[in-house]
């Protein structure tokens, strides 16, 4: 929103007194930040109204005009290039000395063009007459600018022209509706600077002298709209805005149309309250109905645009059912006002904010009123709108009030009070203010203290009772009164403190300690942590093979390839993979919300390059598969998750689980922690490498982090070394090529056999042409808590275990 | 036949000879294997010694002893030679080590394999820690919640203007992917007795275009604070003592009116960035200010819907982006590197 400084001005007289830094200060500091400070038109000097008495062609020049133009003690010789310049037209001059603005320049630039005494041909000409552009109120440059004829030659014309603007956002005060204008706006300076308010309220006649009638029928509730004024005027002279109305809104960047339609913006950006002008003759049977529109009716609104209205929407339309306008939002074209219109209708409404809001938005349509009435307007202002205009409407365009005015409003809002309890100011803001202080402060804003009120015996005690103008409808519980008080007392006075409680400890969030074990075990173990959207498409589930269909869809994404919520991590992980160079290594994890199911997951993502160093045993079995699988196996042991419990089943036992399809078939497992489901593991399919012309492969796993919560033990357990020397010993076996390590080496943990404190692998050895059996190399450890073990010992147990091994897995003891 | 005598005399010039040549090898060895090779041949199973003490059988008892006897005294003293010139051996192997196995040590370090955390994670964990060390709990949101947590249970009801703030997502079946972490405000309020001391970090979502400086998903942090008699001046020093931690000096505040209709007062808080160096100045438009914050006291609506007594207890709340303090403090110059998964960003930090 802009605000003129010298619209400001009209009710504040002493604004002059404050610079423009403070000003802006003031209002950033106490009610919604200045965006910027504009000078407007600052680049015009020495421009006076001038009258042209004749026009004379130059004697050598065919193009240009010779004028002779009174200004007020002396008469000019100006050249002139445009083709409407005329006698008896009021002008305005530029005399020598002086600038105006560029017309090569864009509006709003501050290049001038200097003004001197100049020699055509054998006239000097001293000044020049000014287009609306050189002195930077609009486009147009074609002619000479001509002004009202009520303007005295010789008036200075620059303190009407130059200004300063204000930009606030409109965001910062959407809970201010009274803040739309430049009286809400004086208002709240005037108490927050200190400095006087004046305003002259209306006196104009609301005695009709002429007679229009114009019959108003409201069909909708008075819930959408509460009121609704009107009146018509005859007799009026529909021409161009004077000079000052036209700066005014220029100011503020409003273009002006004619005199009637300015008034209404003026009177919309002076004191808020939106208004709109009909052409009375074009309105049938001078009938005005306010009701909602019919489905698929449409209007040709003043935009030219024509609009499809909706049932919901509310809109004027005349005596013949013709809609005319929509309702707070523009008017139609078709009753626009327009140089031949003599008669008019001046109207002025009050319409419900969440149904503009609405049918602004459907429409697509945002206009100054409807920005206004979405915030919710004081009905109160109605009336105010409509005597202002008349008022204005007579003194520019003439014409004659022609009958009472109308105003339908069945339920009149009344002023509320508001209760604050005084002690409330330093309980709840911090501030150490007395009584009278506050009342002090809340009266600057034009609150009315109720002093009887306040002190009758049912008020808590040192209580103030505030009787809130209408036009505060903000203002409804003892908060809003507490919010008044801190910006006028200055938040850049309120102390900062830190509030006291007791010293009990918070607990601690198990998935913030969980969360935190996770990346320092992942990141330990090699990998990267990354972060991407939450946001996935189609392509990265076609892309790994696994279904979206199941996935939550957004109704209004940012782009079709972000239209899904992700219900897995793999999906981003193996994307991002897939696209790096397959010469680097790299592995990487997610750590996040899976959407949609709103679990917790993480996922792990490693290719296959010769990265990890030659001590990780696993390495000489060929896939990355067991790298993966080995940074779970550190993950579990990090969270003190028994591993007994954990179990790694091949796939093809557990087919169609979860993301398997992702998955290469015999190179995956589904991992338990007893019975529940962990997640997968495993190496992706190679249909996907394939595809995605892959050189190398990739393994990921993809884990329930909420599972992991649920077993994850603070503390390890701890079990008794012995003191006794270990002893080793390697075995080799062969064992049928289908034979599964799990059953190998649980069938040794089935022995229970309190001498074996360890099995590790050491190798799996197939050689060419054994198709049908692998050997097995295990590293025996062997101790006791009792005592040194002897050769019989060692022997027993191994005697023991490879009988275990043969009739549990057939396995034969290699030489 | 031959007399005892003279064999006996036979077998203690071999033992004497043998002596000597075994101290002269033993002498000339050069490493332990070596070493250990002439000890076996001089000591062994199979050694000379062995073979010139089969001869032992045919001597008389006398001579046997003699023999015996001498025998032992070779096999000692053989073993003696053996351990001195092993020390010696020792002494000449850590002299050459020490001369020859020079290393160029300014030779890089193997890689050994590391991961980085995300600087999100970190700054993330930073957050809580310092909100925890301030006696606060920490709860993550549901990044897809409903309408009444998102919007209304935060005095946001449906068709007001104030939603056009958030440019919002939402999902076919009517859910929000959320706006702010204000979502969890309520559930927050429900679930926790007074005083509450509650941090919600987690991810949230604006419909808006990206650019350098926009994204649709980012990370913020809010807090809620409620207890008996606290106050807007409390709001100001919690957040001041914050921010002082973060950046690790004490940081200048200064708050400006706002709307947000949950919190009233509301407004924002802008931090003295100053100090700070040339990136936030930056960012500041060197007015030295930036804007990080939006808070207030939460609005006593906000504060029933969540079944705490606004006549009873106050309390305030507040929400950042945690993306806005992080690309400044490290001058990353475009926030979508954040989530691009790029493998030279992460790796920085």
């Amino acid at each position: 929103m802009l605000l003129s400084f010298s619209w400001l001005q009209t009710y504040l007289p002493d604004l002059h007194t404050f610079d423009h830094k403070t000003i802006a200060e003031a209002l950033t500091g106490s009610l919604a930040e200045v965006e910027g400070i504009t000078g407007v038109r600052k680049g015009l000097k020495n421009i006076s109204a001038g009258e042209v008495i004749s026009v004379e062609p130059h004697p050598t020049h065919k193009k240009l005009s010779v004028c002779a133009v009174k200004l007020a003690n002396s008469e000019r010789t100006i050249i002139c290039g445009a083709p409407n310049v005329a006698a008896g037209m009021i002008v305005a001059v530029c005399l020598p000395g002086g600038s105006v603005l560029n017309p090569k320049q864009p509006l709003g630039s501050q290049d001038v063009f200097m003004i001197e005494q100049r020699q055509i041909g054998e006239v000097t000409s001293e000044g020049m007459i000014c287009s609306a552009k050189e002195l930077g109120l609009s486009e147009s440059h074609d002619g000479i600018l001509e002004l009202e004829p009520e303007m005295i030659p010789g008036t200075d014309l620059v303190p009407m022209l130059q200004d300063t603007v204000f930009e606030i956002e409109n965001k910062s005060i959407s809970h201010r509706p009274d803040c739309f204008s430049h009286r809400g706006i004086a208002r709240e300076l005037s108490a927050i600077l200190n400095t006087e308010f004046q305003e002259t309220p209306s006196d104009v006649s609301l005695i009709p002298t002429a007679n229009l009638p114009l019959a108003v029928d409201r069909k909708v509730s008075a819930e959408l709209c509460s009121r609704f004024n009107a009146v018509t005027v005859t007799e009026v002279t529909v021409k161009q805005s004077p000079l000052w109305l036209v700066a005014r809104l220029a100011a503020v960047g409003i273009r002006s149309v004619n005199n009637v339609v300015d008034i209404t913006n003026f009177v919309m950006m002076d004191i808020g309250q939106p208004l709109h002008a009909f052409d009375y003759d074009k309105l049938a049977d001078a009938e005005l109905t306010v009701r909602n529109a019919k489905q698929g009716e449409s209007i040709k609104a003043l935009d030219g645009s024509t609009y499809k209205l909706s049932k919901d929407m509310v809109i004027i339309a005349d005596g013949a059912g013709k809609p005319e306008s929509i309702a707070g939002i523009m008017g139609g074209a078709r009753t626009e006002i327009t140089e031949k219109t003599t008669n008019i209708v001046l109207e002025a409404a009050n319409w419900e904010m969440y149904n503009i809001r609405r049918s602004s938005r459907e429409l697509g349509l945002r206009t100054e009123a409807s920005t206004r009435f979405e915030k919710g307007q004081d009905p109160n202002l109605t009336m105010d709108g409509l005597k202002d205009a008349l008022a204005l409407v007579q003194d520019v365009a003439g014409g004659e009030l022609a009958c009472e005015p109308v105003d339908i409003y069945p339920e009149p809002v009344t002023e509320h009070t508001v209760e604050l309890p005084v002690p409330m100011v330093k309980r709840f803001l911090g501030i150490d203010l007395k009584t009278d202080a506050v009342i002090e402060l809340l009266e600057a804003l034009g609150l009315e203290h109720l002093e009887e009120e306040s002190s009758a015996e049912n008020i808590e005690k040192d209580s103030q009772i505030f009787r809130i103008p209408t036009w505060r409808g903000d203002l409804k519980i003892a908060q809003d009164l507490l919010e008044e008080v801190a910006r006028m007392y200055g938040y850049d006075a309120i102390v900062p403190t830190l509030p006291e409680g007791s010293l009990e400890p918070v607990a601690r969030n198990p998935v913030s300690v969980v969360n935190r074990i996770i990346r320092d075990s992942l990141t330990g173990s090699g990998l990267d942590e990354l972060i991407t959207y939450s946001f996935t498409g189609e392509d990265d589930y076609k892309r790994i093979r696994l279904d979206h269909t199941k996935a939550l869809a957004l109704s209004n994404p940012i782009s079709p390839d972000l239209r899904l919520l992700r219900t897995t991590l793999l999906t981003n992980l193996t994307a991002k993979l897939l696209r790096m160079p397959s010469d680097t290594a790299y592995s990487a994890f997610l750590n996040s919300d899976a959407l949609s199911r709103r679990r917790p997951m993480i996922a792990v993502s490693i290719c296959s390059r010769e990265r990890w160093p030659v001590c990780w045993p696993m390495s000489r079995l060929p896939s990355c598969f067991f790298d993966a699988k080995g940074v779970i196996e550190v993950l579990l042991k990090d969270l003190h998750i028994d591993t007994d419990a954990v179990r790694f089943v091949p796939l093809a036992e557990e087919p169609g689980a979860g993301a398997s399809a992702a998955f290469h078939p015999v190179r995956t497992a589904v991992v338990y922690i007893g019975e529940e489901r962990l997640g997968i593991v495993g190496e992706l399919h190679p249909e996907i490498l394939l595809t995605e012309d892959y050189d190398g492969r990739i393994s990921a796993f993809e884990l329930d982090a909420d599972l992991l919560l649920k077993h994850y033990n603070e503390y390890a357990t701890y079990t008794r070394i012995s003191e006794f020397q270990a002893v080793s010993r390697d075995l080799s076996f062969w064992v049928a090529r289908s034979v599964l390590y799990t059953d190998f080496v649980g069938a040794i943990h089935a022995l229970n056999n309190p001498l074996v404190k360890n099995v590790e692998l050491v190798d799996v050895f197939m050689p060419a042409g054994e198709e049908k059996r692998k050997g097995i190399t295990v590293s025996i450890t062997l101790q006791s808590m009792e005592r040194t073990l002897s050769e019989e010992d060692i022997n027993s147990a191994v005697e023991t275990v490879s009988h275990a091994l043969k009739s549990a897995v057939k396995a034969e003891l290699r030489s | 036949m031959a007399t005892a005598k003279p064999d006996t005399q036979k077998l203690l010039t071999e033992l004497d000879d043998l002596l000597l040549k075994a101290k002269a090898n033993i002498a000339s060895t050069d490493s332990e294997e070596e070493l250990d090779q002439e000890r076996v041949r001089y000591t062994g199973r199979k050694s000379e010694l062995t073979t010139i003490l089969r001869g032992i059988k045919d001597l008389s008892d006398d001579g046997k002893k003699e023999v015996g006897a001498r025998a032992n005294e070779v096999k000692e003293k053989v073993l003696e030679l053996v351990e001195k010139q092993s020390m010696v051996l020792r002494k000449k192997s850590v002299e050459r080590a020490s001369k020859e196995e020079e290393l160029d040590v300014t030779l890089p370090g193997n890689k050994i394999p590391q991961g980085r955390r995300h600087i999100i994670s970190q700054m993330q964990e930073r957050t809580e820690e310092i909100f925890q060390r301030m006696g606060f709990d920490v709860v993550y949101p549901y990044e897809i919640d409903t309408d009444f947590n998102n919007f209304q249970a935060v005095n946001i009801p449906e068709g007001h203007p104030a939603r056009d703030s958030w440019d919002t997502f939402w999902t076919e079946d009517g859910q929000i992917a959320i706006t702010h972490t204000s979502a969890m405000q309520n559930r927050v309020l429900r679930s926790h007795e007074p005083p509450i001391r509650v941090v919600v970090p987690g991810r949230t979502f604006r419909h808006e275009a990206t650019d350098a400086r926009h994204e649709h998903t980012f990370f913020q942090v809010e807090g809620v604070y409620v207890d008996k008699g606290v106050t807007f001046a409390d709001m100001l020093g919690t957040l001041q003592t914050f921010f002082s931690e973060f950046f690790g000096q004490k940081i200048g505040i200064k708050f400006s009116p706002d709307f947000f209709p949950f919190v009233e007062p509301g407004g924002m808080i802008s931090i003295d960035v100053s100090g700070l160096g040339d990136s936030f100045m930056e960012i500041s438009k060197g007015t030295g200010w930036l804007e990080i914050l939006g808070c207030g006291m939460i609005h006593p609506r906000v504060l029933e819907m969540g079944g705490i007594d606004p006549n009873v207890y106050s309390g305030f709340a507040w929400g950042f982006g945690l993306e806005r303090v992080v690309m400044p403090k490290f001058a990353i110059e475009d926030i979508r590197l954040i989530y691009k998964g790029d493998l030279d960003f992460v790796r920085q930090f």
